[in-house]
Formats: C-alpha cells, structure tokens, sequence
C-alpha cells in the first residue's frame, strides 16, 4: 500500500496546460492554489503562447452546479501589447481577459497581490520587472503563495531566468529553455512532491 | 402677449367655475376642474445639444451638431452663422457640406444634454416645487400655483426667458393644461398660452401631427391614411386609432386633451453631503490623515443611510494653513450606498491607496469632505446569506482599487476590431465589466502573433538581410497588406513569420514604398 505523506498537499483542480506530454509531467496540468514561477530568458520569448491554451479554458463559459459562468484572467505588466487579433485565435475570450500596465516593475508585484487578495481572476499572469523581485524578497512572493491557495488562483510569476538560483517559495519551478522556431523546451526544476524533468512541446502560430 | 388679460381675469375669477364643460361630452365633471386646476409651462430647448457643449456655443465659425439616425448621419441643430446659409435639423451631413464647406460637425453627446437639462431642472425649481424632466430635451414646470408670487403668466414668462438667456440657453415656450400639450404645442412654437380645455381642444385639433414627436413610421402611416393633424386623428374611432397606431399613441392623445392622467417624475435636485474636521494638530502623516477621513466617512455611511441614497464620487479636500487646499476625487464605477462604503471600508481603502503616493505641499489643518448624494440605492449585492449576488462585485472593487493606484487607464479590457491594418486590429475597451467588448467578427487570417509592439521597430540590414538578434530567417509569407487609404493611414506592406537564431519568432514586414524592414509582433 502506498503511504500518505503527513501533511498531505489540499488538492485544487489543475489545468490542462493543452500539451499532453507537459500534462503527464506536471500531474494533470497546471496547479491551482499555489504560486508557479516561470523563469524565461528574457520577457516575451514564447511563454505567452505556453500559457494561452490554460487561458483560453479558464476564459471559456463553463457550466458547474451553480450555473453557466467564465471566469477572468488578468494580465498584468505585460511586456508589449497582448494582440487581441492573436489571442483570438488562440482561442481566448477577449471579453474575459483585462490587462493592467504599470509605471514601475513593482507596482506589478503590488497589483499581483491585490488581484489574488480580491479572489476575483481565476488566472493571474504578471511579468515581473528584473529589480522588483530581487529586492521584494522571499516574504512577498510567499505571501502571493499564500494568497493563491486561499483563492484557488492560477498564479503564474514571470522572471528572468537569472533567478534560478535564489530560493523561492513557489511550488511549481520551471524555465523555458531557449526556444527553437519549432519547438518549445521546457525544464521543471521544481514540482512539489512530483518528480522534475524535461520535456519538449510544439509551438502553435 | 394678447392674452396675457385673459390670464390675469382667469385667475382672478378662480380655477374651475368658468369651465365650460360642455365641450367634453361624456367626461365627469368632476375629474375636468379637478385636472384643470393644473398649468404647464413647457420650456423647449431646440439648440440643447449646441447649448450643452459650451465651449462650443460661441463659435464663430458655421458649427452643427450631427447624429446617426438608421444608416444616416443627419444634422440636429445648427448654429445662426451655419443656419443663415441654409443649414437646418434633419439635413444629411452630406448635403449641409455641401451648402457649406467649412462647416464644423460635432456628434451629439447626449450625457451633456443630460446633465445640462438636470442643471436647469435644479434652476427652475425656485419657479414651482413641480419640475419634470421630458426625456425629448424639454422642461415641465406645473405653475398654477407660482402664478399669483410671480404676478401673473407673462411676467413669470419674461422672467424665465431672461434667466434662461444669462444662463446661456434659448427655449420656446408653451402654456397648456396638460404636461403633454405643452411639450406638443412648444415643440411646434405656439407661443400663446391656452388656459382652457375647450381652447386646448381646438388648438391641437389645428395642430400637425409632424410635431408630436412621434417616429417617422408612425407619421408616415398617417400621412398614408390622410390624417396631417391632430384633428384627423380624434375624428377616427378609438379603436381602429388604437389597432392602427398603437395604443400607446392613444394614450398620449388622451393624455395630451386631459382625458387621461399623466404620470410625471418629479426631479430631485441632488443634496450635497458635506463634513468638516478641524485637526487638533497640524500634521502631514498619512495615518493621522486617514485616520481623520476615516471619521468623516462614517459620517457619511450614515448619512447615506438616513436618506437611502448612495455616492458616485467622493471630494477629500485638504486645507494647509497657506496655499489652496489638496482635492482628491475618490471615483467609483458604480454607485456605493452605505453598505457598499462599509464593507471591507471600501471607500476608505480607496483613500489609503491615494494618500500614500500623495504629495503634500505642507502640514494640513483641517479635513473635509463632499460627495453628491443621489437618491436611491443599488442592490447591495448580498443575500441574507452574505453570499455575493453578482459574482463581478469583488472585481468592481478591484478594479477600482488598481486604477487608484496606478490611473485610471491602467486597468483595460482587449477587444478585436474588424480592420485590415494590424495596429487597428484591436483596440483596448475602458470599461472591460461593462459589456461593451464587442464580439466583431474576426477580419484576419489565423497567423497573427499574441504580441505586438506598441510601434513598429525599424530593422538593421546586414548584407542586405534583416536582422533582430541576428539574422532572420523568413518561414511563412508574404502577406500583403494594403488598407487604410481613406483616413491617410494607408498601409502597404508584406507581412512575414521570421526566426532569429535564438529560437525568436517574429512577425516582421516590408514596407513596399520605403523598402524598408520592421519588426511588429512576436509569436508567442
């Protein structure tokens, strides 16, 4: 028989991430409820196009028991402007989505946590400014953890991949490597109680 | 004016006992003097949606003002200098332009029409306590009982046409025992006041029923069954009027010769909330500050309480003992009652946020604080339960809570627009909750990038190749696109997928004219 580790994770729903092989090796899609961090090369090299099949889901009018609903995703200090014409096709409903621009990186922390603190998106995407993280800290990005397990919020952080080394309270680690005109390679360095790995997915135009 | 003794000797010999009631057969006694003991006094404002945009009143140029009727941009009102040269309401755009060619077009903006109609109720309340707002652009005043204060109609009319000339603004005028005649017989300019239901009678019955107001159909129906005036129409039968027009038409006949009642909003002027706190000590530290404001509000939230009315917006003055006080504007996208100001302090949380990047220009002495009060509650949004009726409240709050921080364009919604060129292609919507994202029709083919930049970068070329991290390598294209050659936008250019050597894909062009390469996108 298996055994139960003692302080056993409280399961949110995942999200299929809409690339079966990323799915298999994140457990189900990407993690509700905690803070995932996704560190990139530099701001706008393919982890748009990542995330979009996630947004699209969650942008989509669903039907539970308490009725036909959507929720909203808010993306915050993107680095240039989220083409609406692109998001379409990728099939997110734009009637869904806000965006906030900030005037300095870490107003985009600040908003990040308001908009987890309100529990009102169900998917909050923000691209960090370099300096804003190194010097908020550890204790900023653990109180956005906490704050995405009390919402169930799919909290996606966006470095540099410079932060790799520095610890970091988020469940969920992984890099986009440098990506090929074809493909998208992806190393989860840091999955909870899952195992880490590689995997290569297709990029979508 | 000739009737102006007439008035005058009606008023003296008392509503009522001269009526004559035999020119409306069939209709109780009673209910006539009881309804005719009323006056309207019906202000038309014909130049209102000049009038309103005020900065716009004095031009010295030929001006109008333009809407979209059905596919149609017509002419609404026009200004003397464009009117002298033949420029009227209901003229195509296209036509007055051709009459004048200088000829400076504003669209209508009806939510100044509004608040200008709403700022004259306020003004005519010092003539009678009884002042309607007619959705047409007219003001309702019931003056039988202001007549014998104001010594008598005309004197009251003089008075009103003066006041309104200083306070910038031209209007017909008309008199009638119903709100409905008046609006009718201000509309069509029968300046002679009618004091009695028989004259009433025989005024409409001349009247054309091109000034009624009503849609262009229905007058074209009636113009189809030979009826011009409002005379034709009470000559048909009741029924067949009603089965043929509507009965709400019928109704406004009705309403119009007395025979029916007429239900007439009174306006409320706004009250004014206002609080002042003297501080004990000149302080500039934000906590005291809020601490001070927060003592006000709750002023407020009762308030709001006591008259069941709710804020749209909050002035927080601060005064310094020298220079001119500190204001700050606490906006809220929806009207707040004192539940919504109550819970979680959301108003009060709104001020935080602005106090904190607020720079003072010295200690302050005293707080205060204003707000409109407006009648009236939104649903507080909450069951019994506490469990939140509108999912998008919390969203409301943060948003309003975001744009406080960091302006009120930072929050924003994203739409598509059906254009051919890129950077038209979408467009941001202000107001993302309130529905307004339209769902056009996609215009553009399926590769479009999830990035674009806010201008297009101009690209080296290295031996003739452009280049963005290092040479690019074009993998799907052209796509041509020429466009926008009405407004001087025009576009021609070839749009390519592109990779860099470092995995990058792009969305680049060649402008066909210059020859030149732009970065414009980036694939996600």
């Amino acid at each position: 028989m298996p055994e139960l580790p003692l302080h056993a994770a409280p399961v949110f729903p995942r999200i299929p991430t809409g690339f079966p092989a990323l799915d298999a090796l994140l457990g189900g899609g990407w993690p509700t409820g905690v803070l995932t961090e996704l560190l990139v090369s530099r701001h706008g090299s393919g982890e748009l196009g990542l995330l979009c099949p996630a947004l699209a889901r969650l942008t989509a009018a669903s039907t539970t028991a308490r009725g036909t609903h959507a929720r909203w995703v808010m993306l915050i200090a993107p680095p240039w402007i989220p083409y609406a014409p692109g998001l379409y096709w990728q099939g997110l409903a734009l009637d869904r989505v806000l965006m906030v621009r900030v005037r300095q990186p870490p107003e985009a922390l600040w908003a990040m946590d308001e908009t987890l603190r309100s529990g009102a998106c169900a998917g909050v995407i923000a691209w960090a400014g370099t300096t804003a993280v190194q010097r908020a800290g550890h204790s900023l990005l653990q109180r956005l953890h906490l704050l995405a397990g009390k919402q169930q919020a799919w909290a996606v952080l966006i470095r540099t991949a410079r932060f790799r080394r520095q610890r970091s309270p988020a469940r969920l680690r992984l890099e986009l490597l440098s990506p090929s005109p074809g493909t998208l390679q992806i190393e989860i360095f840091k999955n909870g109680w899952r195992g880490t790995g590689a995997v290569t997915v297709e990029r979508r135009f | 004016m000739a009737r102006s003794p007439k008035a005058h000797a009606r008023i003296r010999t008392g509503a009522g006992a001269l009526l004559p009631l035999a020119a409306l057969p069939g209709q109780p006694a009673k209910q006539a003097t009881g309804q005719d003991a009323r006056l309207w006094l019906c202000l038309y404002l014909p130049q209102l949606p000049l009038e309103a945009q005020a900065s716009r009143a004095g031009s010295t140029e030929p001006l109008a003002i333009c809407a979209e009727e059905g596919r149609r941009t017509l002419i609404v009102t026009a200004n003397a200098l464009a009117s002298a040269r033949g420029v009227g309401p209901g003229m195509p755009v296209n036509s007055a332009l051709a009459l004048v060619p200088e000829l400076v077009l504003e669209t209508r903006n009806p939510v100044l029409e509004a608040a200008a109609l709403s700022r004259l109720a306020s003004w005519a309340g010092r003539f009678t306590p009884a002042v309607t707002i007619s959705p047409d652009g007219a003001l309702l005043l019931e003056i039988q009982g202001s007549l014998r204060l104001f010594n008598g109609l005309e004197t009251l009319r003089a008075t009103v046409t003066r006041e309104l000339r200083t306070l910038g603004h031209e209007a017909r005028m008309a008199c009638a025992p119903t709100a409905r005649a008046a609006l009718w017989l201000a509309r069509a300019g029968v300046g002679a006041a009618v004091l009695t239901r028989v004259e009433l009678r025989q005024v409409l019955a001349n009247l054309p029923v091109s000034h009624l107001g009503w849609p262009v159909r229905t007058l074209r129906t009636l113009l189809q069954m030979g009826l011009v005036t409002v005379g034709d129409c009470l000559r048909l039968p009741r029924e067949g009027f009603a089965r043929r027009l509507g009965p709400a038409r019928l109704r406004e006949l009705d309403q119009a010769l007395g025979r029916s009642p007429e239900a007439q909003q009174p306006h409320v002027p706004p009250a004014r909330f206002m609080a002042r706190l003297e501080l004990p000590a000149e302080t500039a530290d934000a906590a005291l500050l809020l601490a001070g404001f927060q003592q006000l509000l709750r002023d407020l939230q009762q308030a709001l309480e006591s008259r069941q009315a709710s804020v749209r917006r909050v002035w927080c003055c601060l005064a310094h003992p020298d220079g001119p006080e500190t204001r700050l504007c606490l906006a809220l996208r929806q009207p707040a009652g004192p539940r919504a100001c109550h819970r979680a302090g959301h108003l009060a949380g709104l001020l935080r946020l602005r106090l904190e990047t607020l720079v003072l220009p010295g200690p302050v002495t005293s707080l205060a604080l204003q707000a409109d009060l407006e009648p009236g509650q939104a649903p507080a949004g909450t069951d019994l339960l506490g469990q939140s009726l509108r999912p998008d409240d919390g969203l409301q709050a943060l948003l309003d809570r975001l744009r406080a921080r960091l302006g009120g364009q930072a929050v924003q919604g994203l739409a598509v627009r059906a254009e051919h060129r890129p950077e038209h292609a979408w467009r941001a919507v202000a107001d993302p909750l309130g529905g307004s994202g339209s769902r056009e029709p996609a215009m553009f083919p399926r590769s479009r990038p999830v990035w674009l930049l806010p201008a297009p970068e101009r690209l080296g070329l290295r031996a003739g190749q452009p280049g963005w991290q290092g040479p690019l390598l074009l993998e799907h294209g052209p796509e041509r696109i020429e466009s926008g050659w009405w407004d001087g936008g025009d576009v021609r250019r070839d749009y390519y997928r592109a990779s860099n050597p470092r995995g990058a894909m792009l969305w680049v062009y060649r402008d066909l004219r210059s020859r030149d390469w732009y970065l414009h996108g980036v694939f996600g």
